[in-house]
């Protein structure tokens, strides 16, 4: 495909070669690439910020970790390895079109030290706008509602933004604006998380003590972690992405969903940090748990929503280009039918995994990301590109069927049920880790 | 203009209007905090609602800083300024001894650049009739004192400092202050 096609455009997937206005970033091939990117102001708008930012959070960082260096150290490990699990998931959500590593680092960046480095500035005088114009107490109660949400969600919206101004070709679809959106408030949530884990020390203790970071890890990283800054960032950047790519809607109709996403964004965080039905309705910790719930799962199931939707349609997207292709040495269509969810092609895997072994599953992984690159060589550029990974499904196939050729005869390895006992046994460990993890926070919090 | 130069210019004018608002956040905001008065008057003899369940009577002629004044449910802050002199104060949940809250709050002042103490903490108590710690500390040019109340399991810190000659003068009246921390519910 050559163009963004009317199919492509409607079914979310814009862009494609000639990937519009805003500035192709990251685009083109050969010692021409990085030379147009240099002279894109864009790219130097996003560098001049990071750097900035990093300055910025590297003095508030040298200053916790010359205060109290053991908690800092602690909490630094504890909420980047938070992240991991959070990584792992947008990868899967991303895996049919992965984004370039430099981007999704660059919005990984500005979520951590751009977004946060300004917030804290901001939110502090919002806050104390309030405080002027209302009243200390009012600020006390709405301030991080009002001023905190208001001020954050816009700024993390800005790095998508930058992504998209930055590059534009890679941003063609609503799964890309979640992806990189969820990448910003990842990085805000693990900054602003440590920044909040030290403030619990300096507040409390005010020594060099750990426990106040364990406390603040466990409530903001298990009580709210699922409907925090990534979720919160992703909505705004599938508004983002929206806006960006679908030209074929008229201008309003994209201002409009945009705005809508990052309202819901806003009215998501606004709620949270609210102190509406803070008492618990008087219940104590179990109602603080049900007030909990009540506020954060209507986000969680709304942004759910929104990436299966986005998915299923960049899916379908994809799905077709391969089945356009009419070759079964490419993809058969029971491939591209486990291709396009991340259950199925988990269940795919899975499944080779125990007729072939663990080799069998690597190789139908590979099989899937080749057919995936495939797929999206195929929407962006018909010529070199589209021949290479042609090439290279063909020799993930290849092997496939030496593995499968290799074991012809052998029994099937029965590891079914092992495998599924296993599953629940971890789901039951990770479910007790997060009541111990409730219980030790709860305590820990002196059952606040 | 060629389409690569249109391209260009919308992408500067993007990047701009990125950077104007991300200013506009982290600077613009400031700027507009500090062009707004902070202080506002305390009615006089009456107990001010620090938060975190604790109350105190402000110095006579004191104006609060709405800035550093934070009543919560948990936790409060609240910072007085009265001539050149400041009393700050923060409430919120403690467990431990009256001691080892001293220990703590003398730490966090001498964590500041220039701040030492300057002599024996001796004991006192509130006119609710709460045990607490009061001792002295300096920094240059500044003078102050400290006294930390602990109630069950709530606390209040109270740092007083200011110029000699305006400590001396206000003495009587952030003496009273300090008596005056009261927890409410509690005593």
């Amino acid at each position: 495909m050559a163009a963004p096609s009317q199919a492509g455009a409607e079914s979310g997937k814009g862009g494609g070669r000639n990937g519009g206005g805003w500035g192709r970033g990251l685009d083109g091939h050969g010692g021409g690439r990085w030379a147009r990117l240099a002279a894109r102001p864009s790219l130097w708008m996003l560098t001049l910020l990071l750097v900035l930012g990093g300055i910025r959070m590297a003095g508030i960082f040298q200053h916790f970790f010359s205060l109290y260096p053991v908690a800092a150290s602690t909490a630094t490990i504890l909420f980047l390895g938070y992240a991991v699990p959070f990584v792992i998931v947008v990868r899967a959500i991303d895996f049919l079109e992965r984004q370039p590593p430099v981007l999704q680092a660059a919005a990984f960046g500005w979520g951590a030290l751009v977004a946060t480095s300004a917030a804290i500035a901001a939110g502090t005088a919002l806050s104390d706008i309030l405080a002027k114009l209302a009243s200390p107490r009012f600020a006390a109660q709405w301030g991080p509602a009002v001023a905190a949400a208001g001020i954050e969600e816009i700024l993390k919206m800005l790095g998508i933004v930058a992504i998209a101004l930055v590059g534009r070709r890679h941003l063609n679809g609503l799964v890309d604006g979640l992806v990189y959106g969820a990448l910003v408030g990842l990085g805000f949530q693990v900054t602003e998380d440590i920044v909040f884990a030290m403030n619990a020390v300096a507040i409390g203790p005010g020594t060099d003590q750990v426990p106040p970071v364990i406390a603040t890890f466990l409530l903001r990283g298990f009580l709210g972690g699922l409907w925090s800054h990534t979720l919160f960032s992703a909505l705004a950047g599938a508004g983002v992405a929206y806006a960006v790519v679908r030209r074929d809607r008229p201008g309003l109709v994209r201002a409009g969903v945009l705005i809508g996403l990052l309202l819901a964004a806003w009215g998501f965080h606004f709620l949270w940090n609210s102190p509406l039905l803070s008492d618990g309705f008087g219940f104590g910790v179990l109602g603080a748990i049900v007030v909990m719930l009540i506020k954060g799962v209507p986000a969680l199931l709304f942004g759910l929503a929104l990436v299966f939707a986005a998915e299923r349609r960049e899916a379908d997207y994809y799905a077709a280009l391969l089945a356009g292709v009419g070759d079964p040495r490419i993809a058969t269509r029971q491939e591209i039918a486990a291709l396009v969810s991340p259950r199925s092609r988990v269940r795919a895997r899975q499944h080779a995994r125990l007729r072939l072994g663990r080799a069998g599953g690597r190789a139908v992984r590979r099989l899937q990301r080749a057919q995936a690159r495939l797929a999206v060589a195929i929407s962006r550029d018909p010529g070199a590109e589209v021949v290479r990974r042609r090439r290279e499904v063909l020799v993930c196939r290849h092997r496939l069927m030496a593995l499968s050729i290799a074991a012809s005869g052998a029994p099937e390895r029965r590891y079914a049920f092992a495998a599924a006992s296993a599953a629940v046994v971890a789901e039951a460990v990770v479910v007790g880790l997060i009541l111990l993890g409730l219980g030790y926070a709860i305590a820990a919090l002196g059952g606040s | 203009m060629g389409p690569a130069q249109a391209g260009w210019v919308r992408n500067a004018v993007g990047s701009l209007a990125v950077l104007a608002v991300v200013a506009a956040a982290a600077f613009g905001l400031p700027v507009l905090d500090r062009g707004m008065a902070a202080g506002r008057p305390v009615a006089p003899g009456v107990p001010y609602d620090v938060g975190g369940g604790v109350t105190v009577i402000p110095p006579a002629a004191a104006w609060v800083d709405v800035t550093r004044t934070r009543p919560g449910l948990q936790r409060g802050t609240a910072l007085f300024v009265v001539s050149g002199v400041r009393l700050a104060i923060a409430a919120g949940p403690y467990r431990g001894s009256l001691a080892e809250a001293a220990d703590r709050l003398r730490a966090k002042i001498t964590s500041a650049p220039g701040y030492q103490m300057a002599g024996q903490a001796r004991p006192f108590a509130t006119d609710q009739g709460v045990a607490g710690l009061l001792g002295p500390f300096n920094s240059s040019g500044r003078l102050g004192e400290y006294a930390v109340v602990v109630d069950h399991d709530r606390e209040a810190e109270v740092t007083v400092s200011g110029p000699e000659e305006d400590l001396r003068r206000l003495q009587r009246s952030l003496d009273a202050s300090l008596a005056s921390v009261a927890f409410v519910g509690g005593g």
